[in-house]
Order: structure tokens, then C-alpha cells, then sequence
């Protein structure tokens, strides 16, 4: 029968380098865990009373009710809609986007920033 | 060789193929979504020896003959084992000829690791796709692509002995013996309205992704009925359990790897959100509520019945209605064969026992004298 004419009866180089390859896809599938589109890389944190009561990624448009304040995030942008406080110093702020910037409201104890998920630190930022 | 004997070697490596799925069901897994896949040899096998249609037929064909067995028919983990298997059985095809055709030679050995990997590649693809749509899932990809590496040698290189021993010459002995029939096929009345209700919930427990109230409901509801209707709690649970690593894995993981939105509770780096308790619910009661609908159906109809309806609906192809019912009426005996098999095997002599499975395999897929 011509079917099993070509049939390799003996493990090959090919197979050990085959699941070399795969060993090494299998290894490599750890560091793709980490992997996030450009697009989700800055996450906005709010917190009030010194304790975290919102984060997620700023490309999520929601609105955040809080005592006495609500925040807006909107087409990846921040910012203070409504406060109660006499100043309004932190509606003032406007909308933010960059990280490392970010909106306090001392009345009303409450702090916006948004945060970088690939750059760890701070090299040289200048405003 | 004529259409008739072709029948009944596709019936052979079916019944073989099914029987090693429903004996190795009944071992525990000591890994979490982890099997051996002994089934996949005869995948294997049947892609050497009968080509790519007949083993895409083979593995299909498999998949609804255990699942009907074992009662976990339209079940989560029918799904996942139904799909997988197709394309596990095209990548063995692909590379079986990429190393009949080129220089790139592989050996059995190689092609069943690379489509064990595969398999589970497309197992977490088809629970991103059907199941849980996040893509914290994926943090399971690793420990399945090793497994499937050491899986995926064992069943290689049994394979290979096979392939070995058995050769090209003589292969078609199976197709000498006389063809067997079912002893009689009932025709049933078979109750369309149980089904269509069926459907219906199933797309709407589908279909539904976003509220988790909407689940929850069908959950309180499927399960008064359930239990108003008598039916087994013990098939639901048996459904359950061949999903409980993807339930408990992805409950865990969504609950506390989902940083994202109204946060919940925080304690060091452990951030527990609203969304994340919200969808790690939402989503198990949806691969529950899949579970109740699947375990309901099979314990509505007879295996017979849904055997019937089967062949109703694919009546284009009757040749699988055929194989699956014949299938169906021989595998009692023929399980009873593979597992006095088994018990013969001498678990004392560990270099043996290699070889003793080989020889099981060869003695039931090419030789089968049980059933003459």
C-alpha cells in the first residue's frame, strides 16, 4: 500500500525541536498575562477618606457618585463634575488626562489621579 | 474496500475512541482541567489509516456517543471536548502531511504534542468565546500548555508503538467481519415541544451577558423546576464536576484579579470591586444554568430518543445516525471488553505495563474478536 510509504517510524530532530518551540511558547504565555492594548494603559483611582473607592481604566466612560461630589470620565478624561464645597477649586481643575496629574478636593477629602500601568516611575517630567 | 466494511471500521475506532473517554471520566484528575486524552490516539490513528474526513467523523462522532453515555449531552464540557476535538484532529492531519510531504519529519511523538497543544489552546479559546469573556482567563494558558506537552508525549509515543507494530499491510482485517445491525430501531414519538423549550432557554441563558439578575432568575427558576419535575439532582452534579475547575478557577479569578471599577474591599494589594464580585456570579450562574438546561434535556428522553432525534435532525447524513446508533447498542458490551482488558494488565511490572496497553489497543482496534 502506498499509505504508509513515508511514515517516520523513529522520533526525529523535528519532533524534540517542535516541542522545544512549544516549551518555549508555553514559557513565554506567562509574560503574555501582562500584556494590555495601549489603549487600557491608564487606570484612574479615586479616593475619598484616604480609602480607594473607585479604579479602572480611564477608556471606561462611567460617572462616579460620591458624598457630596461626583466625578466624570469621559473619552479618556478626568474630571470634578459636581461639588459641594465653597470653592469648587476642584471643578475648576477641568478635565485631566495625562498620569501623574491629578484633582483634589480638600472639603470633601476626595483625590482623582490617574496612574501609568507601564512606566513605574518618573524620569523627567516637565509642565 | 466497500462503503459497508468502511461503516464498520468507523464504527470500531468510535466505540474504541468512546470507551476510552467514558473509563478514563471515571478517574480522578488530580490536576484541574487536565486529562490524559487517551481518545486522542484513535483520532490519530484514524487520520493515518482512513484519512482526514473519516477521522474528523471518528472524533465528532465520539464526542456525542460518550457525552450521550455519560448524560453530559449539550453540557459545557460536551462543548468544549466537541470543538476541540475537530481542530486537534485537523492540526494532526496538517502535520501529518507536512511530514509525509517535506523534509520537516515528524514522528507520532511530535504531531500528538503538537495537537494536545492544540486541543487545550482551543479549550480556553472556545471557554473565552462561549463562556466567561474576560481575558483574565487566560491566565490558565500556561499550566495547560505544559500539560498538554507531557500528555501530549505519553499519548505520542503509545501511538507510535502502535503504528509500529500494526504496519500498513494488513489493515483492513477489521472490514471482514460480517456487518453487525442494531436488532431492531424503534420509531419514537419524539416530543419536538421539550426540545424547542429547550432551545429557547439555551439561547436565552446565552444570549444574556450583562445582568446578573437576569441569570440569577433563571437560576432560582431552573432549579424549582428541576426539582418540582423529580428529576436527579446526582446528573447535575455529575455535570458539574466535569466543569468544576473552570467554575472555581474562574470565579477565584475574576473575584480577585478584577481591580477594575467601584472598589469593594482593599487590603495590601488585594483590590476586591463591585464589577469583579458581580462578574464572577454572573458568569458561573451562566455555565450553571447551561449545566441545569443540559442535565434536564438528558433526563427527559431516553438515550434512544435522543438517539432519534439525532438522526432527525442530521438526516442529510445518514451514515453518522447509523454509526451512532450502532454504536450506542454495542457499547455496553464492548466496554465490558475494554475494561476486563484492563484488568489484565500487571501493574507489578511497570516496564510492561507500556507495552500491555499497546497491545489493548492493537488487540480492540484491529482485532476485534469480542463481537464477531
Amino acid at each position: 500500500m502506498e499509505v504508509g510509504k513515508n511514515f517516520v517510524y523513529k522520533k526525529t530532530i523535528f519532533d524534540y525541536i517542535l516541542i522545544f518551540f512549544l516549551l518555549i511558547l508555553a514559557g513565554y504565555s506567562f509574560q503574555l498575562l501582562f500584556y494590555s492594548s495601549k489603549n487600557d494603559n491608564y487606570v484612574v483611582e479615586v479616593y475619598q477618606d484616604n480609602k480607594i473607592v473607585y479604579r479602572d481604566f480611564l477608556s471606561k466612560d462611567n460617572l462616579v457618585h460620591l458624598r457630596n461630589a461626583v466625578v466624570e470620565i469621559k473619552n479618556n478624561k478626568v474630571r470634578m463634575k459636581e461639588s459641594s464645597c465653597p470653592y469648587k477649586f476642584c471643578v475648576n481643575t477641568g478635565w485631566i488626562d495625562k498620569p501623574y496629574k491629578q484633582i483634589v478636593c480638600v472639603p470633601n477629602k476626595i483625590y482623582v489621579k490617574i496612574l501609568s500601568k507601564t512606566t513605574q516611575g518618573v524620569d523627567g517630567v516637565s509642565y | 474496500m466497500s462503503m459497508k466494511n468502511d461503516e464498520v471500521g468507523i464504527t470500531f475506532f468510535v466505540l474504541t475512541a468512546s470507551s476510552l473517554q467514558i473509563i478514563e471520566s471515571f478517574f480522578p484528575h488530580p490536576v484541574p482541567g487536565v486529562r490524559l486524552g487517551l481518545a486522542n490516539i484513535v483520532s490519530f490513528l484514524a487520520v493515518v489509516y482512513f484519512g482526514i474526513f473519516k477521522a474528523i467523523e471518528v472524533s465528532i462522532l465520539r464526542t456525542i456517543i460518550s457525552s450521550l453515555f455519560l448524560g453530559t449531552f449539550l453540557s459545557p464540557s460536551f462543548i468544549l471536548s466537541f470543538f476541540s476535538a475537530i481542530t486537534s484532529t485537523i492540526s494532526m492531519w496538517i502535520l501529518y502531511n507536512i511530514s509525509l510531504n517535506t523534509i520537516f519529519k515528524f514522528s507520532p511523538l511530535g504531531i500528538n504534542v503538537f495537537s494536545a497543544v492544540v486541543h487545550n489552546i482551543t479549550q480556553l479559546l472556545l471557554v473565552y468565546i462561549f463562556f466567561i469573556q474576560q481575558k483574565n482567563i487566560f491566565l490558565f494558558l500556561p499550566l495547560l500548555l505544559f500539560s498538554a506537552v507531557v500528555t501530549g508525549w505519553i499519548t505520542g509515543s503509545l501511538a507510535l508503538e502502535i503504528v509500529k507494530k500494526v504496519g500498513f499491510d494488513n489493515i483492513f482485517l477489521i472490514s471482514e467481519i460480517s456487518v453487525f445491525q442494531n436488532k431492531e430501531e424503534k420509531v419514537f414519538n419524539a416530543d419536538w415541544l421539550k426540545l424547542i423549550l429547550f432551545l429557547i432557554f439555551f439561547v436565552l441563558v446565552f444570549l444574556s451577558k450583562k445582568k446578573i439578575y437576569v441569570q440569577a432568575s433563571f437560576f432560582i427558576i431552573f432549579f424549582i423546576f428541576y426539582l418540582l419535575q423529580k428529576n436527579d439532582i446526582n446528573v447535575f452534579w455529575k455535570n458539574v464536576k466535569n466543569v468544576l475547575w473552570l467554575i472555581i478557577f474562574s470565579f477565584l479569578i475574576l473575584l480577585f484579579l478584577h481591580p477594575y471599577g467601584k472598589v469593594f474591599l482593599k487590603w495590601k494589594f488585594l483590590i476586591i470591586t463591585f464589577d469583579g464580585i458581580n462578574l464572577s456570579f454572573l458568569y458561573n450562574l451562566r455555565i450553571l444554568n447551561i449545566v441545569f438546561l443540559s442535565s434536564w434535556l438528558v433526563q427527559q428522553y431516553s438515550i434512544q430518543e435522543l438517539n432519534f432525534i439525532i438522526k432527525k435532525i442530521v438526516f442529510f447524513y445518514p451514515r453518522g445516525g447509523r454509526i451512532v446508533s450502532n454504536s450506542l447498542f454495542l457499547l455496553p458490551n464492548f466496554l465490558e471488553d475494554v475494561k476486563s482488558q484492563v484488568k489484565k494488565i500487571n501493574f507489578n511490572n511497570p516496564k510492561r505495563i507500556f507495552e500491555n496497553i499497546v497491545d489493548i489497543f492493537i488487540k480492540i482496534l484491529f482485532q476485534p474478536t469480542g463481537l464477531k
